[in-house]
């Protein structure tokens, strides 16, 4: 039986052997492709442990932080649902947006770490922790700015300048982001009008009057020398400013009730009239060069807004001489297939306030590491293209000023003793022409010759009274200067 | 007799030897309790437990003692081996339960204690065994008989699943009849082997090109072993019928010496295979996932994706006791407790496990050898070999070597009834391997 024995034992040994093997292949040779799998739970688990960084506004008020459960999962709370349009979200199931996505590396930590820290943390188990960002938004503009808004569906952008710090970034319907996973089907369910999509940044809304700041700036421009001109061109009386504009089965007129008598091109500028805009093709400006200067402000491509998605309208083919009239017509009063967001109304409104120069669009200023006490500021890129030319913007600035004085619709966004440069426009968009509110403008707080001024773009979905963007606008205003004061 | 075993099994014990065996035991028990209490100590500081949850650690020191005491007072002559690779395994089993289902502690725990308490019981009988031998087809039938009434009155303490435990009136404590079941297979092989294996090498007929032992002899221990296997099918505990199967055929070419017998078995191992991946779907899901899991990962072959995913986080070094995340393979405790040693221990403490078993076996496999009667030798082998094939099937599953079958591995799971025949087998191999040389 001796044999018989050896024979078995030596099996069984071959047999553990065999087991040997099996263990240093999973754990050796195949371990690296196997955790890399989706389904292994171990890097969600590694993820909800991570102590994900704070986001701050302006005044350390915290709009995003991390608490750990008993379970030692971290979970993300939101102190402020209408902040959402700014903080975004950050779910363990469907992922991240507005800051939480734009600054995931820092709020996670990845960028504190090469990869022998990452095996030296990993091998002792040491929590994964990230940096603190300080937003530039305010968040009493932006709760004012959404409490203005009320119930309705639109968005709204405040933007200091020339810092280009966004005070405020308001985006309706919202939603809250400590519900995302539980109401992720509901906010889902229509992609086109979903909570979730950031109307400041991603909502193309068709421009509508909302472009005749644009075109005015275009027909200024198409002058060398507004010094000689610029009077004569903006005081002298345009034949048939008040006539009604047909476009694509639409009748636009002024916005605003006009006596009938000759307006001045500003004055069409102020009350909203796209007459003068409708007929200027061919006239002083060619169809070519308005392409040229709706590429110049921007229009064209999408804004730069630190991480965040930006999206650049929907872009028609380019208007040359060959476009059919129509086509040119719909171009010039805003409702062609040029579609923009309201990211880009804030920037060439700013322009306008910065006389001509782009301001460097920013929303995180500073990021403070794990455990520092100081707040470590973010460099900003300094070069500031010029969108219009000095003395165009500083043209468009004072009819903007005009019409904040003449035009009631306008007026609704005037706030105690603020010297007010506003626009205010109707859009229609969609098969049934739904109207949409814009307003475009800033308050002017410069003392001597620095600039200083809040921008503020209002866009209120299926609203067809124009003042009732000016006073949301009026609402982002007073907060912005009042809150900035203190 | 010894000559040809290998350099392990002949490590022979001399006067010198016998007197350090104690000494031995104590100083290995010594290292198994430090490694328990260091990695209770780790889980109580990782996890923030409260210090009265190392009273584990203490119960076992008391288990570890009681058991030398008692071992030296009765086996002088013992492998010194046996008892601390033992408790060692069900020290680190303790740890595993504590870490992963903290509630199921207290049980586990008591269940150290009655497998103590069984292991004691088994030194306190008469140790020629006789009591075993000579009554081997009451034994059998009775362990058959308590079968018999799990299928028929029996439950599955988890609520569903196959009902293989019987309640046993106190408490809410379940046992497992297969488990004895086991242990009284090979009491059974090993008494009509030995009493017949002299006949079964000399009285053999011609099968085609192979001898093979005449079917008077073959025919009652098929028919016993028939039974067991089709009443363990019967209830679809397939891991044990197996095991049964497995254990059967090596312990009858243990007896008879014929290597036909055993190539003949193999094949029959794969038909029976066959067979039972086309009549049984538990056998041909089992065996599909094997195969392939990956289609399936995420449903029928989650746990053996887990499996092998876990064997993965842990790599070489492993996360540490209490850092990994074994707790995400479904009923990791009892099936998969191998894929959590190595997820938290990592490939060295895997291999650390394994090392221990197969040295647990290797020493069984050498009492069998050093054995002066065929039936201690047989019964010697057959309950190494009833742990060793349990190890290596239960391994083997975790690692995607073999089809998953449903068996513990022996004195680290979750399970009293696993446990107490654990304990009751080493109990026994320590029994065998006091053969006379010491006590005599």
């Amino acid at each position: 039986m001796i044999t018989e024995l050896n024979r078995v034992t030596v099996g069984l040994l071959v047999a553990f052997l065999v087991v040997t093997a099996g263990l240093v292949y999973w754990s050796v040779v195949q371990a690296d492709d196997l955790l890399a799998r989706e389904d292994n739970l171990r890097s969600v688990i590694a993820e909800q442990r991570i102590q994900r960084g704070a986001i701050f506004d302006r005044d350390g008020e915290r709009l995003a932080y991390s608490q750990a459960q008993a379970n030692g999962v971290m979970q993300r709370i939101y102190p402020y649902p209408e902040a959402s349009g700014v903080v975004g979200y950050y779910s363990f199931t469907y992922g991240a947006a507005g800051l939480e996505a734009a600054f995931d590396e820092e709020l996670r930590g990845d960028d504190l770490r090469d990869d022998w820290g990452r095996f030296v943390d990993e091998t002792l188990h040491r929590t994964q922790q990230g940096s603190d960002i300080r937003s530039t938004v305010d968040l009493d503009v932006q709760r004012a700015a959404a409490a203005a808004l009320g119930d309705q569906s639109g968005a709204v952008v405040v933007v200091h300048v020339p810092s280009g710090r966004v005070l405020a970034m308001v985006s309706q319907p919202g939603y809250d982001p400590n519900l995302v996973e539980t109401d992720w089907d509901a906010l889902t369910e229509h992609e086109d009008t979903s909570p979730l999509l950031n109307r400041v940044t991603l909502g193309l809304y068709q421009p509508g009057g909302a472009l005749y700041t644009v075109m005015l700036a275009a027909i200024l421009a198409s002058y060398p020398d507004l010094d000689e001109a610029g009077g004569y061109v903006l005081n002298g009386d345009v034949p048939d400013a008040q006539a009604p504009v047909m476009v694509n089965s639409l009748t636009l007129t002024c916005l605003d009730r006009v006596t009938d008598r000759p307006l001045t091109l500003a004055e069409a500028y102020s009350y909203g009239c796209p007459g003068p805009f409708a007929a200027v093709l061919g006239q002083t400006v060619t169809p070519d060069r308005l392409w040229e200067r709706f590429g110049a402000v921007g229009l064209l491509e999408a804004p730069a807004l630190a991480g965040f998605e930006t999206v650049a309208g929907d872009r028609p083919d380019p208007l040359t001489d060959a476009t059919p009239p129509e086509t040119l017509i719909a171009a010039a009063v805003g409702q062609s297939d040029l579609t923009v967001t309201p990211l880009h109304m804030v920037e060439i409104a700013a322009a306008i306030a910065n006389r001509g120069n782009a301001v460097p669009l920013h929303i995180v200023d500073a990021v403070r590491q794990p455990g520092a006490a100081d707040w470590e500021a973010i460099q900003i890129p300094a070069l500031q293209p010029a969108l219009l030319r000095e003395d165009v913007a500083e043209a468009v600035r004072l009819t903007m000023l005009q019409a904040a004085a003449l035009s009631p619709t306008v007026a609704q966004a005037r706030r105690q003793n603020l010297v007010l440069y506003g626009h205010s426009a109707l859009a229609f968009g969609g098969p049934d022409a739904t109207p949409y509110a814009w307003f475009v403008g800033f308050v002017d707080q410069s003392e001597g010759s620095a600039v200083e001024a809040v921008a503020v773009v209002v866009v209120i979905e299926g609203e067809p009274d124009a003042g009732r963007a000016a006073d949301v606008a009026g609402a982002a205003f007073e907060a912005a200067v009042y809150s900035n004061m203190e | 007799m010894t000559a040809s075993i290998p350099a392990l099994m002949t490590a022979n014990l001399d006067g010198d030897a016998l007197r350090q065996a104690g000494w031995r035991e104590r100083l290995l028990l010594a290292l198994a309790g430090l490694f328990l209490l260091a990695n209770h100590v780790t889980l109580i500081v990782a996890d923030g437990r409260r210090w009265a949850a190392l009273w584990p650690v203490g119960v076992w020191a008391l288990c570890a003692l009681a058991g030398h005491v008692a071992l030296e007072r009765v086996l002088p002559g013992r492998d010194p081996l046996l008892f601390p690779l033992a408790m060692f395994l069900t020290g680190w089993g303790l740890n595993l339960i504590a870490r992963l289902v903290p509630s199921y502690t207290g049980r586990q725990t008591a269940w150290v204690v009655v497998g103590t308490g069984a292991l004691l019981a088994v030194l306190a009988l008469p140790r020629d065994l006789r009591w075993l031998r000579r009554y081997r087809y009451t034994w059998l039938i009775s362990g058959l008989v308590l079968l018999g009434i799990t299928i028929l009155v029996g439950e599955n303490p988890s609520g569903g699943g196959p009902r293989l435990w019987l309640w046993l009136g106190f408490g809410r404590v379940y046992y497992q009849p297969s488990e004895l079941l086991k242990i009284l297979l090979v009491v059974f092989l090993a008494s009509y082997l030995a009493e017949h294996h002299r006949y079964m090498r000399a009285d053999t007929v011609r099968l085609g090109m192979w001898r093979v032992p005449s079917p008077a002899f073959l025919g009652p221990v098929l028919l016993m072993w028939g039974i067991c296997v089709i009443v363990l099918v019967w209830q679809r505990d397939l891991g044990a019928a197996a095991l049964f199967f497995v254990v059967f055929m090596m312990m009858l070419y243990l007896a008879s010496g014929q290597a036909a017998l055993f190539i003949g078995g193999t094949i029959l191992l794969l038909l029976a295979g066959v067979v039972a991946y086309l009549l049984f779907d538990v056998v041909a899901l089992r065996v599909d996932i094997w195969w392939n899991p990956w289609p399936t990962a995420d449903s029928d072959a989650y746990q053996v994706v887990q499996s092998v995913m876990a064997v993965a986080a842990g790599g070489v070094l492993g996360e540490g006791i209490g850092q990994g995340a074994p707790t995400i393979i479904p009923v990791v405790h009892s099936d998969f407790a191998f894929a959590a040693i190595c997820e938290e221990w990592g490939l060295l403490g895997a291999l650390a496990a394994l090392v221990t078993i197969a040295a647990l076996v290797v020493r069984g496999m050498r009492i069998a050898a050093l054995a002066r009667q065929p039936f201690r030798a047989l019964l010697a082998a057959g309950l190494s070999l009833m742990l060793a094939f349990q190890s290596l099937f239960i391994m083997g599953g975790v690692l995607r070597l073999l089809p998953l079958t449903g068996v513990t591995l022996p004195f680290v799971s979750y399970g009293g009834s696993s446990l107490l025949t654990s304990f009751v087998i080493v109990g026994l191999l320590l029994v065998l391997s006091d053969d006379g040389r010491g006590a005599a």
